[in-house]
């Protein structure tokens, strides 16, 4: 039993000291309770060592949790650090074991100490560096973080506290330019534009309640900030060609900005004058739209290039959303031009992607209604 | 995760850089050049028709002989005993060539018998010089009297029966040739290599891959019965057996574990119900001890948490309210705060993410719309929003993703498809393509179905895929519901013929 014990603790060392990248071949211990590295799956022993591992976890956790071993807070103390050592060895065979997680959980809850919480977090990046999806090793990671922010959150409070409203925003704006270089790379990762999306929306709101004062500087400000973020995704779209995301990102920018942002420069450019030369006709912003939309259509003809057709149908698909969000713009000519837009654009839908025609055809059908 | 380590944005950028440029400049083209169709299908399927052909020469020509009998046996009944034998030898003769030849005789026979019009008195009166073929014609035709012979509605009548041979014989030579190409295009679905494969999968107990994943049991369980459910195939377990194993996962909280001895969780308590359901055995649980674990996990603003350490997501919901329902207890719970809850995690898009504001996803969606659905909140989802971004998910080789850009990949089909059916905008995908896609992500020898085309099996898929096409209404398989993911019979009996 003892070196038993004695063979998890080098273990666990050794594991302790390994680096998240790079991790060591841990010589096989004891022949019946080995333990063996996850990549190392080619030796035919793991049945044995994960039954090993599983049995001495579950007896640990059985004599932890009968309440007759209260003897001394020594024994108590000994039984979960057994506990800890086993479903850690358990976890490392078996990532989503989620009974060897929470008891885990049941032991650090007891006693909640810093360092333990580092320490759990220490575990679980461990186990996501080999398996990243495992559900069980995110979740008690959240756990993890809720209860450093429940019981030593004195740091994270006196930030929180004494950032106010522009602050906050500030950190919006802060982490949108941080997260813009790296997802001008990954334009394939939908993940991170809607990440985008949601700051901008924490943007948004940020500004809804610094309406009342000072609202015309602070308007144009945030204005500028959809702007700049249409205009990338623009050059994002004309570079990265056929690209779903881009265009769905483009989709709830525009949809946003012409819906909210034209509500709130009516009721500004009445109060007071526009104090910034802005150029916020909506009227152009379409036209900008029809042209882009226009620009990526009509590259259908090279067949022989996915991302092309793929830009094609997307921008049609694109201009189609825009008729449906927008149905009740009073600017006639905009929808008369959209109207135009919608029979081609149709017909070109319906012989590439011949598939969702039902679809095209609702959509059609929907706008055609006065 | 190196993100969680190392700290220098720097070094994270240049490996992130050197990663991005490697995948653009080197696996990107390597991909492309691999999507092309494999040559052995290519060549499979040239073998194939050129099979189909020569089954189709051989089916025109059993035709052929069989006409070719009749005419023998109309002359042989309808001829006078003088007639020389030579033309029963003539017809026989031209029975024992061999197919090519005859097909080739016989296209001139038809051909000969439209091109001489019924009219001419020489189709008639020329007996020495026709051939044997045209003679049962006359032969039969002298059993009718002379007037007769030549009125012309009889003649009529022979013209319009020569044009409906003509046409007959046209419309059935291609025939056989498409349905057989078909039939290879779409395949088959290997409904009794699944069943092996399910089965072994439950007894195999003692491998690496059954005993890492033993935690979740009871779930592979659910996938693996209603599998053979929908297959017909549900009497190839032993019901006791399963049975007693579900029992001995219950915990005492009411809640049921992956597996005997581990902790209860929400995801396998839906799980055990919905097994006992197939077995019509609900009612051996104590439905009110099950219900009160779940109703204990309801949070303030609606939301459900998997287990009492705490994890919200909008999955529990869903299985919450399934679970309630199949138990007739769901109004225990706060219903309109979880539909609150749920209608929360709405986004723009028109999908849900597990909490509000997370990303839309295919597998949230199913539940969020499968709650409302249950609760009789669909109301709430703006259902041709919904439609257009589920429909997007399809992709070129007729799969389904779960996400913008994502590769397809079978479970989606059921978790995408079902949210169609319930918002009734299934006919914005198209719907043979999938199930091609399906039927090409099986393993055709040894059973089971795996995530994408050519990858491994797992129960998971086999599931998924054998649902989804249960929802396509691929013949052969029971009805799904596609809220309670169980077969539409058990659902009625669970509604229907229980107090």
């Amino acid at each position: 039993m003892s070196t038993r014990e004695n063979s998890y603790t080098e273990a666990e060392a050794l594991n302790l000291l390994a680096q998240l990248e790079r991790i060591l071949d841990l010589d096989p211990l004891i022949d019946e309770v080995g333990f063996i590295h996850p990549s190392q799956f080619a030796t035919l022993k793991e049945e044995i060592v994960y039954k090993a591992a599983k049995h001495a976890f579950i007896s640990a956790l059985r004599q932890y949790k009968t309440p007759g071993n209260f003897s001394g807070k020594s024994q108590d103390d000994t039984l979960a650090i057994e506990v800890m050592i086993h479903s850690k060895a358990l976890l490392l065979l078996s990532c989503d074991f989620a009974t060897a997680w929470n008891s885990r959980k049941l032991i650090v809850s007891n006693k909640r100490l810093l360092p333990i919480l580092m320490d759990e977090l220490h575990l679980s990046a461990l186990v996501l560096s080999y398996s990243p999806k495992s559900e069980q090793a995110w979740s008690h990671r959240r756990w993890v973080i809720n209860m450093i922010a429940r019981n030593c959150s004195t740091l994270q409070w006196i930030i929180e506290r004494e950032s106010e409203l522009v602050e906050k925003i500030a950190e919006v704006l802060d982490e949108l330019k941080k997260s813009r270089n790296w997802s001008g790379l990954h334009v394939a990762d939908n993940s991170c534009f809607h990440y985008r999306r949601r700051l901008m929306l924490r943007n948004l709101e940020g500004f809804c309640y610094t309406q009342d004062n000072n609202s015309s500087g602070y308007f144009v400000e945030t204005y500028q900030i959809w702007k700049e973020e249409l205009d990338w995704n623009e050059s994002l779209i004309k570079q990265y060609v056929g690209r779903e995301a881009l265009w769905l990102h483009r989709r709830f920018l525009s949809m946003y900005l012409i819906k909210h942002m034209a509500t709130h420069l009516l009721a500004v450019s009445c109060q007071s004058k526009p104090k910034a030369s802005v150029d916020i006709d909506i009227d152009s912003l379409m036209d900008h739209e029809l042209c882009l939309v226009h620009s990526c259509s009509t590259t259908i003809a090279d067949a022989n290039f996915e991302d092309f057709q793929a830009q094609a149908i997307h921008s049609a698909a694109y201009m189609l959303w825009l008729t449906k969000q927008i149905p009740e713009y009073q600017g006639i000519d905009i929808q008369e031009k959209l109207r135009a837009g919608v029979g081609d654009v149709t017909r070109m839908l319906k012989r590439s992607c011949p598939d969702r025609s039902s679809l095209w055809d609702y959509l059609v059908g929907y706008h055609s209604e006065p | 995760m190196e993100y969680l380590a190392t700290n220098d944005p720097y070094v994270l950028w240049n490996s992130l850089y050197e990663r991005y440029g490697h995948l653009r400049s080197v696996i990107l083209p390597n991909a492309r050049s691999e999507w092309k169709p494999s040559s052995y299908k290519t060549l499979s399927v040239a073998v194939a028709i050129i099979v189909a052909i020569n089954i189709v020469v051989a089916m025109a020509v059993a035709i052929i002989k069989v006409v070719d009998i009749i005419k023998i046996i109309i002359i042989y009944l309808v001829q006078q005993p003088a007639s020389p034998p030579v033309s029963h030898a003539h017809s026989h003769s031209l029975l024992l060539r061999s197919p090519s030849y005859s097909h080739g005789l016989s296209t001139s026979h038809s051909l000969s018998l439209t091109a001489v019009s019924p009219t001419s008195p020489s189709f008639l009166k020329n007996s020495t010089s026709a051939s044997p073929n045209r003679r049962w014609l006359r032969l039969l035709l002298r059993r009718f009297p002379t007037s007769v012979k030549l009125r012309p509605s009889l003649k009529f009548w022979l013209k319009w029966l020569k044009k409906v041979i003509k046409f007959s014989f046209a419309v059935v030579k291609p025939l056989p040739l498409t349905s057989l190409l078909l039939h290879l295009e779409m395949g088959e679905l290997a409904a009794d290599k699944h069943v092996k494969y399910i089965i072994s999968v439950e007894k195999k107990k003692d491998s690496f891959e059954s005993v890492v994943m033993e935690h979740l049991r009871l779930n592979g369980a659910y996938w693996g019965l209603t599998t053979l459910d929908i297959l017909g195939k549900l009497d190839a377990v032993d019901e006791e057996d399963v049975i007693s194993w579900i029992l001995k996962c219950q915990d005492e909280s009411g809640g049921f574990a992956g597996n005997i001895g581990h902790d209860p969780h929400v995801l396998y308590t839906l799980s055990a119900v919905q097994v006992l359901a197939l077995f019509d055995k609900v009612d051996i649980l104590d439905a009110d001890k099950v219900s009160n674990y779940i109703v204990g996990l309801q949070n303030e603003d609606g939301s459900f948490s998997g287990d009492i350490w705490g994890e919200v997501d909008t999955r529990f919901s869903y299985i919450a309210i399934c679970c309630l329902s199949i138990l007739q207890r769901l109004d225990k719970i706060n219903v309109d705060k979880a539909v609150e809850y749920i209608v929360s995690c709405k986004n723009l898009d028109g999908g849900f993410g597990c909490t509000p504001g997370g990303e839309s996803h295919a597998g949230q969606i199913f539940c969020c719309v499968g709650a409302l659905a249950i609760a009789g909140a669909l109301h709430h989802v703006d259902k041709d929003l919904l439609g257009w971004w589920l429909c997007e998910r399809q992709v070129k080789s007729g799969g389904l993703n779960g996400r913008p850009e994502k590769l397809p990949d079978v479970c989606y089909s059921w978790w995408v498809l079902s949210s169609l059916i319930m918002i009734d905008r299934v006919h914005w995908i198209n719907k043979d393509k999938l199930v091609k896609f399906i039927l090409d992500c099986q393993d055709m020898e040894n059973g089971g179905i795996s995530d994408r085309p050519d990858d491994a099996v797992d129960v998971f898929h086999t599931y998924f895929g054998v649902a989804g096409l249960s929802l396509l209404e691929y013949p052969g398989l029971k009805p799904i519901d596609p809220a309670y993911a169980l077969p539409v019979d058990v659902v009625n009996r669970i509604f229907f013929s229980k107090k």
